[in-house]
């Protein structure tokens, strides 16, 4: 709990930092991939759904912070007796832009805290381990603010429920609308006038 | 004194049971066999038995033989082994003659010669030492020992490896030709073998124990012959290669192809702590390509490895140099380390060993068509031995020499466990191996058999004094408590180190049959006690006939002594037994109430002197016990007869009719009473002829001449097939557990199956997991050790609620 704090405390002071640079704020829905072959066995693929938030650091620089949540039901490998799973990774990291045009190609990465339960006959488990995450995506503006993002992103996290460790790392592809509430191009463009 | 009674009477009233049911017929399977350790060709002394002991309907004299070695010829032919045993045979016919004689029955404990009479096989080790047991310092016995003339006779036990490829089949081809054989007399003589045993208490070589020394100082066995099994064992190859071995499917769990090559044995060594650098035997290397004398006849053994006496050297068959050495070859701990995973390795497979010389034996009595009833394990368990258990601190030796544990007699479904249990009186003391076999025995299953029992066996050179009889008796109970199915009361007559006959004991025993003789036996739970206050309703009286003496002016009546038509038992047997009620009336459906009451008797007969001439009278007679309850009523009578049609009665293998199946006479218009009465563990299948349906009692009007049939069905159902059980992981992302797994398949022979029962059988104790439907064929355990072995057993469960015979499986 006390590393969840520290990670949502990080967001916030460096979101309260950059406010005058704009913000942005995007809902998205990932299809996740996971690498571990039980887990593959286990519950396959499956979507996640989530969003996440940007602050501007500068031209090319944000802050961002995530949160998703994802749950899963599945077979035991042996008796195919029902199973769930729910991760909850909560993250925060540094993303760079290079715009092109209408586009912005970004690649990111951050840290992030992984909540993990699951359930079955068994038993029921939890745990929570930080990991880390990388991004790299494209932004398209439609309409003023708004614009369509997809992105891939690769997790890693290993938990340890129980004697043995595992780890809950995946791929995903994710595709996410979201709204710029940054300075338009002709604010842009004085402000960086004033600076030269 | 008045203490102790107070305690017996506790512990009998804890007993009593309160049942309203119909005595059943005695048979085998619900008797208790009190099995006396004597000869019975000693007629005097069957006599004596058999006039100074009350034995009952359900407490049936024995005589047990401990024990009948089967001698096969070293060099006998194995295909003409039948002939080979003749000495065998005439001792066996022997002891059945004299046993029909007397009407009493036997129980025959068999031994082969490996480690009990070990001079049978003595030309074996001496051909080939490596047919014998080696210590852990290959030595075949102690220092001393080894100068001892009797050593090969004695001290020197064979090996129980399946390797020792030519003792085995001469073990194999005798125990086969003797099997068929007692099988044979048992279908000529039936009921006259009540049990058999054997082999008689298989377990390593325990000679050299040496209470000076640490107990578990000299241990068996490291024979070439079990040394390559134990590698094999391991790895899943020659006669354990599970495609096409002999003992396919019985290498270890953990084992198999993963062992083998060069990366296998190094797995090997990283999984167990060792660093052998070739699978090849560190000692006296072999392999099963050797011509191992498949000709026992020609008196040439030509197998290259073979090792004969005269190359013995004592005290130097550890060499470290020579054709006879492999340096970095396979070898099992030398030392006993337990938790060591090699030790623990080495020691399961030495428990395996002993456990498989017994289970191969029973599969070829099973393979021979002993009924599994009819055979019990004989085993000496190590692990309980003089008040002992596998958890005291304080073990007997023999339980580190001679792995024996009590789980070595487990030999479901093929036969019943057995074990030698015995008490032992020091002075001031006992030592009691029933303090703790008793309930791991009875725990096991739900047939089982004391062998070689003794409260208490008074040691030679220890001046003990007798408990009272009553003492004796406690403990004769103390072991009946526990549901065996055999006591063998070991013996009648010895030196006095356990005598019965003029001691203590024999009074006690006697007592003991008195309080049990009236009261069969179910699985492994004691139904009751003479002594408590309830018993068996009687069975109907059956043969009810008679006459009216029109000179005489009286009605005659007479009717079975037999309890059961077709059984030899006679109401006098029932110690429960009180008298006849017999009942007249002037009508056909007249009540047998109080009011129609004529008389008493303890007589099959009665005459009615009391009649009027020419007046019709309809009697009926009923069995009353000791409780003042009576059975169901005879058929009805009419005197003066009036017959006219015939009723031809029969009955099915299977169970019996009352009345007793033949032809009789019946009445005019009359109604008669048939019972259908089917033997344990058979049910009544309806009604053929000129009855139909299950109706029981049913009502047969006599209006022509009548042929009606009992029918009746073996309701045991038989052991599912294929039940076996793997140790496998189920797991999910975060959690993991080893579940057993099992497997079975229905057997074609039960089609009422309702469902199935799962026992889990641990630390010798049998506990009821689960009842399943007819249509489930597998279960999951969950929750088991990864290194812990377990043992289930399966039954099928019919509509009737009659379980059937065990399937048993082991999962490692």
């Amino acid at each position: 709990m006390k590393r969840l704090i520290s990670v949502w405390a990080l967001a916030i002071l460096m979101a309260g930092s950059a406010w005058a640079q704009g913000a942005a704020f995007e809902v998205r829905g990932l299809y996740f991939w996971p690498v571990e072959q039980t887990f593959q066995d286990v519950y396959g693929a499956g979507v996640q759904f989530g969003g996440q938030a940007f602050i501007g650091l500068g031209k090319h620089w944000d802050l961002w912070a995530s949160g998703d949540f994802y749950k899963k039901k599945g077979e035991l490998t042996f008796s195919k007796e029902e199973t769930t799973v729910r991760i909850i990774p909560i993250a925060a990291g540094l993303r760079v832009r290079l715009p092109v045009n209408q586009c912005c190609f970004y690649i990111s990465g951050g840290v992030g805290y992984f909540l993990f339960k699951e359930e079955n006959i068994i038993g029921t488990v939890k745990d929570s381990k930080i990991g880390y995450l990388g991004k790299a995506g494209c932004a398209v503006k439609v309409l003023k603010g708004l614009y369509l993002d997809a992105h891939f992103q690769y997790a890693h996290c290993s938990i340890q429920p129980m004697e043995d460790k595992t780890n809950i790392s995946g791929l995903s592809f994710g595709v996410g609308i979201g709204f710029d509430f940054g300075l338009g191009e002709t604010e842009e463009k004085w402000i960086w006038k004033e600076v030269k | 004194m008045r203490r102790m009674a107070a305690g017996f009477m506790i512990l009998l009233a804890g007993w009593g049971l309160s049942l309203a049911e119909e005595l059943p017929v005695p048979t085998l399977d619900n008797v208790f066999i009190i099995s006396i350790e004597h000869s019975v060709t000693d007629s005097a002394e069957v006599e004596y038995i058999k006039n100074h002991f009350d034995f009952g309907l359900y407490a049936w004299l024995c005589f047990s033989k401990t024990a009948f070695a089967l001698p096969l010829d070293w060099h006998a032919s194995w295909g003409e082994a039948d002939q080979g045993i003749q000495d065998f045979k005439d001792q066996v016919d022997q002891y059945i003659q004299s046993a029909r004689q007397q009407d009493v029955r036997l129980h025959l404990v068999l031994v082969a010669g490996l480690v009990r009479y070990v001079s049978l096989y003595k030309e074996a080790k001496q051909e080939d030492i490596r047919n014998a047991q080696w210590y852990n310092d290959n030595k075949l016995a102690s220092d001393s020992h080894v100068v001892d003339p009797e050593l090969m006779d004695t001290y020197v036990f064979a090996t129980l490896s399946r390797y020792a490829r030519k003792m085995r089949r001469n073990l194999e081809a005798k125990s086969k030709a003797a099997l068929a054989f007692l099988k044979q007399r048992m279908d000529e003589n039936p009921g006259t073998i009540a049990a058999l045993s054997g082999w008689s208490e298989a377990e390593l070589n325990y000679h050299r124990i040496d209470h000076s020394q640490s107990l578990q100082e000299y241990f068996c066995d490291y024979s070439p012959f079990a040394v390559l099994e134990f590698r094999d064992w391991i790895r899943h190859t020659g006669m354990y290669d599970d495609n096409g071995g002999k003992y396919a499917g019985e290498g270890y769990s953990e084992g198999g192809d993963k062992y083998w090559g060069a990366s296998g044995l190094e797995q090997f060594n990283q999984d167990f702590g060792t660093n052998f650098t070739t699978w090849d035997l560190k000692y006296f290397h072999w392999s099963l390509s050797d011509d191992y004398d498949t000709n026992p006849t020609d008196m040439a053994n030509p197998d290259p490895h073979r090792i004969p006496y005269f190359e013995y050297m004592h005290g130097q068959m550890m060499p470290d140099s020579g054709p006879h050495y492999t340096g970095g070859g396979f070898d099992p701990p030398r030392e006993m380390a337990p938790e060591d995973a090699f030790w623990d390795l080495w020691n399961l497979f030495r428990e395996l060993m002993v456990h498989h010389f017994v289970l191969d034996v029973a599969k070829w009595a099973s393979e021979a068509d002993i009924p599994s009833g009819r055979w019990y394990s004989h085993q000496i368990p190590g692990d309980y031995l003089f008040g002992t258990n596998p958890e005291s601190e304080d073990k007997n030796a023999r339980y580190y020499s001679s792995a024996s544990p009590l789980w070595t007699a487990d030999i479901e479904p093929y036969g019943s466990v057995g074990a030698t249990i015995y008490d032992i009186k020091f002075p001031g003391y006992f030592t009691r191996t029933t303090d703790y076999a008793l309930e791991a025995i009875s725990g096991m299953a739900g047939r089982w058999a004391a062998m070689e029992y003794d409260a208490e066996t008074y040691p030679t050179g220890f001046d003990v004094s007798q408990s009272s009889a009553n003492k004796i008796l406690l403990q004769y109970f103390r072991v009946y408590k526990y549901g065996p199915h055999l006591i063998n009361f070991f013996k009648w007559w010895d030196n006095g180190e356990h005598r019965i006959k003029g001691m203590n004991k024999e009074v006690a025993l006697r007592r003991f049959i008195e309080r049990v003789r009236d009261w069969p036996l179910r699985g492994n739970a004691l139904q009751g006690d003479k002594l408590s206050s309830v018993s068996y309703d009687p069975p109907r009286v059956n043969g009810l006939t008679g006459e009216h003496d029109e000179s005489g002016g009286l009605n005659r009546l007479e009717f079975s002594e037999k309890i059961w038509s077709g059984h030899r038992w006679e109401w006098e047997d029932w110690g429960d037994f009180s008298h006849f009620n017999v009942y007249r009336g002037e009508s056909l459906d007249f009540p047998d109430d109080e009011t129609h009451l004529l008389a008493e008797t303890k007589k099959t007969f009665y005459v009615d002197q009391n009649i009027t001439q020419g007046k019709v009278y309809y009697y009926r007679v009923k069995a009353v016990n000791s409780s003042g309850v009576s059975g169901a009523a005879s058929v009805t009578l009419r005197l003066p007869r009036n017959i006219t049609y015939t009723l031809n009665l029969k009955a099915q293998t299977g169970g019996t009719t009352n009345p007793s199946p033949g032809i009789y006479g019946v009445d005019k218009d009359t109604e008669v009473d048939i019972f259908a009465v089917p033997d344990y563990q058979y049910v009544f299948n309806g009604w053929s002829g000129d009855a139909a349906g299950d109706e029981n009692p049913l009502s047969v009007f006599m209006n022509r001449d009548k042929d009606i049939t009992a029918k009746f069905l073996n309701d045991i159902p038989s052991a599912p097939l294929n039940f076996t059980g793997e140790k496998v992981v189920d797991a999910s992302v975060g959690q993991k557990q080893y579940v057993n797994y099992l497997t079975w398949d229905a057997n074609p022979q039960n089609n009422d199956v309702e469902k199935y029962r799962i026992y889990e059988k641990v630390d010798g104790k049998e506990e009821m997991l689960e009842e399943v439907s007819a249509n489930t064929f597998e279960y999951l355990r969950r929750g088991v050790e990864e290194d812990k072995q377990y043992i289930y057993a399966l039954t099928a469960v019919n509509i009737r609620g009659v379980e059937g015979v065990r399937a048993v499986t082991t999962v490692r």
